[in-house]
């Protein structure tokens, strides 16, 4: 119950946030908090809520987040792998590779669909959804593991 | 069953042909881009909108009636009028521009019908996927807002609807590199195409050719060619004339007339054949409530 309050009151707060950082990625770092907590059913339930909210509000035709967060899981596993979540490698890891992932993608996808996208804002864009990224985890992670989950205070 | 090399390719290929699955579908049938509007569009809709609210009302508590009372209402009232009065004066400037361009012509194509609608900028970028030059108006498809309504100020064309939801829409702005808008001088008639080029970039002219007349500081207006703006809104003010020696094309570049970064209205355009205006010059009588 207190799970889903929390990620309800979650993604509204996220979506507000979004319009006043432009262009932030705030349910990336959520979709990490959820592997790392092995939510993996809260995750299902949320992830494609999340990316009907960032498709819908955003300008380009669908996919682009839905492979961004695809990809974002992928980085996620594969850095888990090698490097272990107390090291801040781990989420700084993670946040180059979402910057780079989201730069990556939309510039292959606005190609494909033949959509101009100025260079210079997507670059500074990717910057500031890189930089926000561990901000936002940090954040979240404290609220989830002490408030939400104490249980799971062990990382 | 599966070796763990198995279980990661299928792992990585699975989902891979699923988005690709996913992707083909939308690409044929819109489906996707359809829902993720109605759905997506309008949940940041309706959280924008109360989230502004309640920081636009404790900013507004402070400055209207602690602060500043009477100076803040006597400059809301100074600020309505102003408005009205640039409207007016638009109007009778472009009248007075039609007569004479009329006098020189046998022939009379009367304006298009027009009626507007006002609405309010509620968000620019939303997501990390508004990787284009938009911004987030608070009227859609159930206030008759649909995709190609040109949104203007009283100063000039902002942009054109991207896409809707029922009560939200999304307006290109004319700065994006997609925005490709027919255009004709106001002095010297020159037709061109006027693009942007992204933001804090100049616009640019294009397919203007060499011999062709144009002047540094001419406002560049719709020419209506096309059919999806009306004819004589001015759109930019050109700033930078160059004629490239080995170029067919002049390269001019330009400015908006409108202040696209500072606006929390606009107005948006809609083609009426049942109840033709005068003209599509705006009258402030004409215009509904912004809410």
């Amino acid at each position: 119950m207190t799970e889903t309050i929390w990620w309800t009151l979650y993604t509204l707060f996220a979506a507000w946030i979004q319009t006043l950082i432009l262009g932030a990625d705030c349910f990336g770092p959520a979709v990490v908090l959820c592997l790392q907590a092995r939510r993996y059913g809260s995750l299902a339930c949320l992830l494609p809520v999340w990316i009907l909210i960032q498709e819908g509000a955003g300008s380009l035709p669908f996919g682009s987040m839905l492979l961004y967060y695809m990809g974002l899981i992928y980085f996620v596993i594969l850095v888990r792998a090698y490097i272990s979540i107390t090291s801040p490698l781990y989420i700084l890891s993670l946040s180059l590779a979402a910057g780079l992932w989201h730069l990556s993608i939309i510039q292959a996808l606005s190609s494909l669909q033949e959509i101009h996208v100025a260079m210079e804002p997507l670059l500074f864009q990717s910057i500031r959804l890189a930089a926000v990224f561990p901000v936002l985890w940090a954040l979240i992670s404290l609220i989830y593991y002490f408030r939400i989950t104490p249980s799971y205070a062990r990382i | 069953m599966f070796g763990p090399k198995s279980k990661l390719v299928v792992l990585f290929l699975l989902p891979l042909a699923l988005y690709l699955a996913l992707y083909s579908l939308n690409q044929r049938t819109g489906l996707l881009d359809r829902l993720a509007s109605l759905s997506g569009l309008e949940a940041v809709g309706w959280v924008t909108v109360p989230g502004d609210w309640a920081k636009e009302t404790s900013y507004g508590l402070w400055r209207d009636y602690v602060a500043l009372w009477g100076v803040r209402q006597e400059n809301k009232k100074l600020r309505q009028q102003n408005r009205d009065l640039r409207i007016r004066l638009m109007r009778l400037q472009s009248r007075a521009a039609e007569v004479e361009r009329l006098r020189g012509l046998l022939e009379f194509s009367p304006p298009p019908a027009w009626n507007c609608t006002g609405a309010r900028i509620v968000a620019e970028r939303l997501t990390p996927s508004d990787a284009l030059q938009t911004v987030l108006l608070n009227k859609g498809s159930t206030n008759t807002v649909h995709s190609g309504m040109p949104g203007l100020t009283p100063a000039g064309l902002m942009g054109r609807v991207l896409k809707t939801s029922p009560h939200f829409s999304k307006l290109l702005l004319i700065t994006d590199p997609n925005s490709k808008i027919p255009v004709i001088g106001t002095n010297n008639r020159t037709k061109a195409i006027l693009k942007g080029k992204g933001p804090r970039s100049d616009l640019q002219l294009e397919y203007v050719p060499r011999n062709r007349p144009l002047s540094e500081g001419e406002i560049m207006v719709t020419s209506g060619l096309g059919g999806l703006f009306p004819k004589g809104i001015p759109v930019a003010r050109i700033t930078a004339i160059n004629q490239p020696r080995d170029a067919l094309f002049q390269k001019v570049l330009a400015e908006p007339v409108a202040d696209l970064g500072g606006q929390e209205e606009i107005l948006l355009l809609r083609q009426s054949s049942r109840n033709p205006p005068e003209s599509w010059i705006l009258d402030p009588a004409s215009m509904t409530s912004l809410d």
